[in-house]
């Protein structure tokens, strides 16, 4: 058990180097993020009437845009240096590879977009009550587009341009998430139940936390022996 | 403990184009086998149906330890395999990459082990540099420097003389001598003319599937 969790912390230290060394990867959905929701304002109308009821789709939809950025690159490096052959070869599966790997990814390239959301958001005149609902459905909503953008990167590993087919496979699967996300928003400022929203994303959340790495690890080890 | 590997009548199709059938061979525990053929002829990828990484194969192997055959799981515990590829990352440096592949061996190593290990393939400065920064030749030998490790009884390397001097591949072909010697088992692929060591199973590729595996029946020579 020890050696198990000693091989993780390896894994998970490695990603947070490599992180921390190459910026631009987790800097680039971050800047899109902030970007996009900036220009809105001067690109529609500064006027509180005109984006407040679009404020949550236009935080909602940047955030799903801003988390394929960058994802299908995600198991890339490791599948070209040959590292993911020797993690295959190691005493732990690659379920838990991936899951450290999309869990670090999503901590440095998700997270901040769900703290820098508050702040964002006054560029959208939501109101002021909404936000931490926002906040939360962002919270329990990024991880999923985290580890459903990863399953897209490792089933396109070996495919040249992979990452038109990526967004075709991804976008699908992220649907039912912005519409419950957006759904949950939506409700409370209606003074509707909203919980229920909320506990489907969780739901979403959880099954993506168990089952998505199954189906990393089979498409990492299909990538593996394509070389 | 005595180790074998067995190897019947593979066969490896790639997008229906084969590219070796029949192949079958034994190498045991104390043995070199050299993989001999040209550029696209399989050699890695029968190393890499070796240690379980390419699955779409007709045929068996078997790696057997005292008579008994060891599962993938177990495999795994006891084999380094070199691919052509890397497997280090270029941002991090050669102490770093060391420790993550150690780790992923289940081994843990002191600062002073790493850099043992490092000095002991001509590694003796610049172990902090990112490995970006180091020649070819020094890459090769941080990939090497896993052979240090710890002592694992099955080695497969893929082309392990690539980019190093003379000195290293004389120091490299001892190195496995001696591993064979201690009762270890060595499959390697190389181009190159060998000096030093007589390799004891020949595994001939060869584009098209024509092949041969000859066992020549002699200790390995220093």
């Amino acid at each position: 058990m020890r050696d198990f969790l000693h091989v993780l912390w390896a894994v998970a230290r490695r990603e947070c180097v490599l992180t921390v060394r190459a910026p631009t990867q987790w800097l680039h959905p971050v800047v899109f993020f902030t970007m996009v929701i900036v220009l809105f304002p001067l690109g529609i109308s500064p006027n509180q009437a005109a984006l407040s009821p679009i404020a949550v789709g236009v935080i909602w939809i940047a955030a799903l845009l801003a988390s394929m950025l960058g994802s299908e690159r995600l198991f890339e490096a490791d599948h070209q240096s040959g590292a993911l052959e020797q993690m295959a070869l190691s005493s732990v599966s690659l379920y838990w590879v991936a899951l450290i790997k999309v869990f670090v990814h999503w901590l440095f390239a998700g997270l901040p977009l769900v703290l820098l959301a508050p702040l964002l958001s006054l560029f959208l005149f939501l109101p002021m009550n909404e936000v931490w609902v926002v906040v939360l459905s962002l919270l329990l909503g990024t991880p999923v587009l985290a580890f459903v953008n990863a399953i897209g990167a490792a089933i396109t590993l070996s495919t040249r341009g992979g990452s038109v087919l990526l967004l075709l496979i991804c976008l699908p699967l992220q649907i039912p998430i912005i519409i419950f996300a957006t759904g949950a928003v939506k409700a409370f400022s209606e003074g509707l139940p909203y919980e229920g929203y909320l506990a489907v994303l969780a739901a979403l959340l959880s099954l993506s936390v168990v089952l998505s790495p199954v189906a990393i690890a089979a498409a990492l080890q299909v990538g593996v022996q394509n070389r | 403990m005595s180790f074998v590997l067995e190897a019947e009548q593979l066969c490896v199709d790639i997008d229906d184009h084969e590219i070796f059938s029949n192949l079958s061979f034994r190498v045991s525990g104390g043995q070199c086998a050299h993989i001999t053929g040209p550029n696209g002829s399989g050699k890695s990828t029968l190393l890499m149906l070796l240690c379980g990484l390419f699955a779409d194969y007709r045929g068996q192997y078997r790696w057997r330890c005292e008579d008994e055959t060891l599962q993938p799981a177990l495999l795994c515990e006891r084999l380094i395999f070199m691919s052509t590829k890397s497997g280090i990352h270029e941002a991090l440096s050669p102490e770093e990459n060391l420790a993550w592949y150690a780790a992923l061996m289940g081994v843990r190593l002191t600062a002073k082990q790493r850099r043992e290990a490092l000095a002991r393939v001509g590694l003796q400065t610049g172990f902090s540099r990112p490995v970006a920064t180091l020649s070819s030749g020094q890459r090769q030998r941080v990939k090497l420097a896993r052979l240090g490790i710890a002592w694992r009884p099955f080695w497969l390397l893929d082309e392990p003389f690539t980019a190093l001097d003379h000195a290293a591949v004389a120091d490299l072909e001892t190195r496995l001598i001696d591993h064979a010697k201690a009762g270890g088992l060595v499959l390697f692929t190389s181009h190159h003319r060998l000096a030093h060591i007589r390799p004891n199973v020949k595994i001939q590729l060869a584009v098209g599937g024509i092949l041969s595996s000859e066992n020549m029946d002699v200790g390995v020579q220093g």
